[in-house]
Order: C-alpha cells, then structure tokens, then sequence
C-alpha cells in the first residue's frame, strides 16, 4: 500500500466523524436560531413600502422582453387548458344576460311612458290656450300603496308644495 | 328621461295621448284574442261533427259575442286591478276620485257606460280632452279618473325609486 494513501486513509478516520459532528451541531444552531426567532416581529419591522419605492419597475420592465416570453408560451395549449364550460356555469351568464336585458326593457318601457305624459301635456297646454283656461293645474292624487317592490326603496326627495301668497289684511278706517 | 321626471309624472291625471295608446293596444290585444278563441271554436267544432264552421264579422252573434267580451276584458281589468294590460304598459290606472283603488261596483258602472261614450262621434271622450281631470262620460257616471301610475326604478340600479 502506497504510504501516501495509508496516511490519507487515517486521516478520513478522524476527519468524517468530525464532518459529520459539525454537521449536526450547525443542524441544531441554526434549528435553535429559528425557533429563537419571531419571523412576524421581523416582518413587521420591514418597511415593504420603502423597498418598492427604490425598485424601479420602469427598469425592470424594460429589461424584460416581453416578445421573447410571448412567443415561448403555448397560447392554444393554454386555452385548451382552459374549462370554459365550467367559468361559463359558475359565471350564470343566463342570469347577468336576464338582468341586463330587464333593465334595458324597463328603462325602455319608462321612456315611452315618460314620452306620451309629454305629449299629454303639450295637447292639455294646447286646448288650455284654446278655451283661455288659466290657473294651476289639478293637484296629483296620492299615489297607489299596492306597487310590488322588486328591490330595496330608495327615498323619493319630497315634493314641496307652491307657497301661497296670503294677501294683506287692511286695516278698517 | 330621469327618474325624478317620471317620478313627477305619478298621481297626475292622464291625458288624451296615453289613454288613446293605451285603448288601442287594449283592442288589438282583446280583438287577437277573440280572433284566437273563435278560431279554436271553430277547430273543435270540426273536429267533434266533421262540418266546416266559419265566422262572419257581420253575423250578429260574433257581433254581440264580441261586444260581451270586450266589456268582460275591460270591466274584469278595471275591478281586478285596476288597470287594462295596455294601461298597463303606459303606466296608466283607474282609480276614484279621491285616489282611493276602484272597488268592484264603480268598476262595473264605468264598464257598463263606457259604451255610451262612442256615442254621437265619440263625445262621451270629449272631457279627456276639456275637463280639467280628463275625465269622460264614464268616469263621470262612475266617480273615477285615469292617472299616471307606475313603478319607477333607478336607471341601471334596478331599484325602486
């Protein structure tokens, strides 16, 4: 036996266990270290705001080639992955499209009854000038109690009512 | 269009425009529906003696048939709810003259004269159009007017206002 190699040999002897007994008391440092540690106080003591305040994205985002990346990804793999039919169910598109759709009709339905009351009140104006007519119109009667509420009432602003001009009371001689 | 504008609108007595749209709808929907049932009287007719039965406008029985119904459509509409559906789509309603709902007998008084509106041209409807309620010969006879009355929503909320 080469007597260079023997003496390698005695050394390893006494070199691995020794290794091996480094190894485990950094082990059991660094688990002590940890368990010593409040990783949520340091956390907290971090300023996460200062530190992207210094990052500079601009940079960042310029650095990165947005082409290059693109046209690694699998764009039909992608959406092949993609369960549409699931997103679809859980969206309830049926339900957004019939909300939607009776909202446009009811607003449509207000217009039209908002456009013939103006037509009502431009041939009332008309036969008022015809027949000379003047003083205010009738007052509107209270309205209906009995309308079904489909959603939470919102308060209507009160109507205020015409002051009245009281006319002064003379004096007798 | 707001809905503070339709909100003004509500209590107001209705005028000449949406009461004409609103009986015009009326008609076409009751005449399509007689149309529809005399069409499947006539089919079930066949069907049950194998003879060919056929409706004339002028026969005086479609003729009274009609007329019969036509004051069913109005009158059962005026003391159910108030309201014919084409009332209903120009946001229109019967009430009494103090706004109180139109009970079951002044429905039926105001049915039962609004034929004799049409009378001498149609001057029954003249105090749509003179009277400072708008209100006909029959509103007159049954102690009722026509206002504006419907349910108004915040536009794209969905809400009631």
């Amino acid at each position: 036996m080469n007597p260079r190699d023997r003496l390698t040999s005695a050394g390893r002897r006494w070199t691995d266990p020794a290794e091996a007994l480094a190894q485990q008391v950094t082990e059991r440092i660094v688990d002590l270290v940890v368990g010593a540690l409040d990783v949520n106080e340091l956390v907290a003591r971090v300023d996460v705001n200062a530190i992207i305040s210094r990052v500079d994205i601009d940079a960042v985002l310029q650095k990165i080639d947005l082409n290059a990346v693109l046209s690694q990804v699998d764009v039909n793999d992608l959406a092949q992955r993609i369960d549409v039919t699931s997103l679809v169910e859980k969206a309830d598109i049926g339900a957004i499209v019939a909300q939607s759709s009776g909202g446009m009709a009811r607003e449509g339905v207000d217009a039209v009854r908002c456009r013939t009351a103006e037509l009502d009140q431009v041939i009332d104006r008309g036969i008022r000038y015809l027949l000379r007519r003047k003083g205010p119109e009738p007052p509107p009667l209270p309205p209906m109690e009995a309308e079904p509420v489909q959603a939470e009432p919102v308060q209507a602003e009160p109507v205020q009512a015409e002051p009245v001009q009281a006319e002064p009371v003379q004096a007798g001689p | 269009m707001t809905a503070q504008q339709a909100l003004s609108y509500q209590g107001r007595y209705a005028g000449a425009a949406s009461r004409l749209a609103s009986f015009v709808i009326d008609l076409i929907l009751s005449a399509g529906v007689f149309c529809v049932a005399l069409a499947a009287i006539s089919y079930g007719a066949q069907v049950i003696t194998g003879n060919l039965v056929s409706w004339n406008r002028s026969t005086p029985v479609v003729a009274a048939l009609f007329a019969v119904w036509e004051l069913l459509y109005f009158g059962f509409s005026w003391a159910t709810s108030g309201r014919t559906p084409g009332m209903a789509l120009f946001g229109l309603r019967v009430v009494r003259t103090d706004g109180a709902v139109l009970d079951p007998r002044h429905a039926t008084i105001r049915t039962l004269v609004f034929p004799f509106s049409f009378l001498f041209l149609g001057l029954g409807f003249l105090g749509i159009f003179v009277q400072r309620e708008h209100r006909a010969l029959h509103d007159l006879a049954a102690g009722s007017a026509v206002i504006y009355s419907w349910t108004v929503y915040a536009p794209g909320a969905g809400q009631k206002v």
